[in-house]
């Protein structure tokens, strides 16, 4: 089964224009991607139809000037959804909600209102308390109760003391996506790591601890219902991202952090006894392909390494504690962000291979050195070059001096507590 | 045969149709010989709420005469693409009493460009196509 991209203008039509600004906008699609390809090509395109209406592209682009608005062209209003669901047999509902999109495809917890009123202990939050109104992709309002997510927990087989955390998940949104292959992840620090078992150590990154495994498979299903997010009808990632599947959901090994080396949310203003989480975004995730060697300090290999990182100026490690001790002790980094500034100085790339990435030339290029188009292609480019971009999680069961390497920019802490 | 024994005889072949075409209504058997409970589940969906209306600006009767700004969003950041300019040339070619400007948005694609917008709006441009991205 292909899905279609054709949607992406009608998209655009519906979803934000008509539900973030409110203006009934007129959009006339071409041909897409229109990213790397020639001259040629493109010019063809006028000649080609508008893909919205179907007429000539040009004669589409005049009609959206003159044409006079029609009252079609406003939304009407969605009738509001029911609080309960018809009574049907579980293998009918479990059907039932594949069908609207409201799963990973695998089964899920049915919500019965026992459940979601178990799960609602959970939190000291009243279950009408609005979590957030601009929900949807653009700010699309998509207003959301507590009680909302409570029924999400419960689908994603979650337990009462998770859902604060799930809480805390839910008040991101809406989470990045785009049409290229990005990807999330969920990191938590504090004291609620032991307390409900999110996995810091070893196999962390894996499907090896329940909590995991839930906080991360409720942010999928959020996206998709409380975001509205539905490949190709209101996103277009060509190829999507298989960390999607449960967002690299873990925990940091606080306790197992070389001494000067902060958590990451004590870096970022939070005390240590206070619980957080934060949701990264970005594109690459680089794995090391087996560990450090004697004769080839680790961070020699990181440098090397952040040469695929092009997207986002940034980086995020995930490394082993054994690779962290060894930063620290034999190589002197004292803390993460010595680190930082060292990678910032000497992890380079070739100019031409920097721009090439269409994300760094989109977003970076016009912003970017005045001089970048005059820069020669084979110049080397510090493409990291502010250190608080650079972010380094530690996490890991010290079996292997491993780590991996991505692009990820971080968001900020939020508070776990705040939804106890 | 008699008459009485055709009547019971019919009215049995009778019921025995209107049973079988009960039977055969989708949900009469399963209800009826399912033991499967039904479950009473709530809903996850959100309402959406479309934004409030805000009116474009009035259409143009007509492009002859008038200022069209064409704006390139500079979706990939190299000095915009070749789609604006060929729109130019086009209208150039084909509609030549439209006068169009070509302009290079600042920033990226997703930034505000406050001077322009100015710009167009002290040069009274009379519509805009912002394009192209995806």
């Amino acid at each position: 089964m292909a899905l279609s991209n054709e949607n992406i203008v009608s998209f655009g039509i519906d979803g934000h224009a008509k539900y973030s600004t409110g203006m009934p906008l007129r959009f006339v699609g071409m041909p897409y991607p229109f990213t790397g390809l020639s001259e040629e090509k493109l010019k063809n395109y006028l000649n080609g139809t508008d893909n919205v209406t179907g007429k000539p592209l040009m004669q589409a682009i005049i009609d959206a000037l003159t044409l006079p608005i029609k009252e079609s062209e406003w939304p009407g209003e969605p009738a509001p959804e029911p609080r309960l669901l018809k009574p049907d047999t579980e293998d009918n509902l479990q059907r039932l909600f594949k069908d609207k999109g409201w799963t990973d495809y695998n089964p899920v917890i049915l919500p019965t209102e026992e459940k979601v009123k178990r799960m609602l202990e959970g939190t000291s939050h009243a279950p009408d308390e609005l979590v957030k109104k601009e929900a949807g992709t653009f700010g699309t309002q998509r207003p959301f109760t507590v009680e909302k997510i409570a029924i999400i927990a419960v689908m994603a087989g979650a337990k009462p003391e998770y859902f604060p955390v799930i809480l805390a998940l839910s008040s991101q949104v809406p989470y990045m996506d785009s049409t290229t292959s990005s990807s999330r992840m969920v990191l938590i620090n504090g004291p609620i790591r032991e307390e409900i078992g999110v996995n810091s150590g070893i196999g962390a990154l894996g499907p090896n601890a329940e909590a995991n495994s839930v906080i991360g498979r409720s942010m999928v299903l959020i996206h998709k219902i409380i975001q509205g997010y539905k490949e190709g009808v209101s996103g277009f990632s060509s190829l999507s991202n298989p960390i999607l599947y449960n967002n690299l959901t873990i925990a940091e090994n606080e306790e197992n952090l070389p001494e000067g080396w902060k958590p990451f949310h004590v870096q970022k203003g939070f005390k240590p006894e206070q619980s957080t989480l934060t949701v990264f975004f970005g594109w690459n995730f680089v794995n090391c392909s087996g560990s450090v060697v004697e004769h080839y300090a680790p961070q020699l290999m990181m440098r090397d390494f952040t040469r695929v990182l092009a997207a986002t100026s940034g980086a995020t490690l995930i490394m082993d504690p054994s690779v962290a001790n060894l930063l620290m002790e034999t190589q002197g980094f004292k803390t993460k962000e010595a680190f930082h500034e060292w990678l910032a100085k000497n992890a380079e790339m070739p100019a031409r291979q920097y721009w090439a990435n269409s994300i760094v030339s989109g977003m970076q290029g016009p912003t970017g050195a005045k001089d970048y188009k005059d820069i020669p292609e084979e110049r080397m480019v510090n493409h990291m070059s502010n250190p608080k971009m650079i972010n380094t999680v530690v996490v890991g069961g010290k079996t292997a001096s491993v780590w991996f390497i991505s692009d990820f920019m971080a968001g900020m802490p939020v508070s776990i507590d705040a939804w106890r | 045969m008699n008459r009485r024994f055709v009547l019971h005889y019919s009215l049995l072949i009778f019921f025995l149709m209107a049973v079988t075409g009960i039977a055969m209504i989708p949900g009469f058997c399963s209800a009826a010989s399912s033991k499967e409970p039904l479950i009473t589940v709530m809903n996850p969906a959100i309402t959406e709420k479309p934004a409030a209306r805000v009116n474009i600006a009035p259409r143009l009767t007509t492009l002859d005469g008038k200022t069209i700004y064409l704006v390139d969003v500079n979706y990939e950041g190299i000095s915009g693409t070749p789609v604006m300019g060929e729109i130019q040339r086009w209208f150039a070619k084909n509609m030549p009493k439209v006068k169009t400007v070509l302009k290079v948005k600042s920033g990226n694609y997703a930034t505000d460009d406050p001077a322009l917008w100015k710009e167009i709006k002290d040069n009274k441009g009379d519509g805009v196509i912002l394009g192209v991205a995806g």
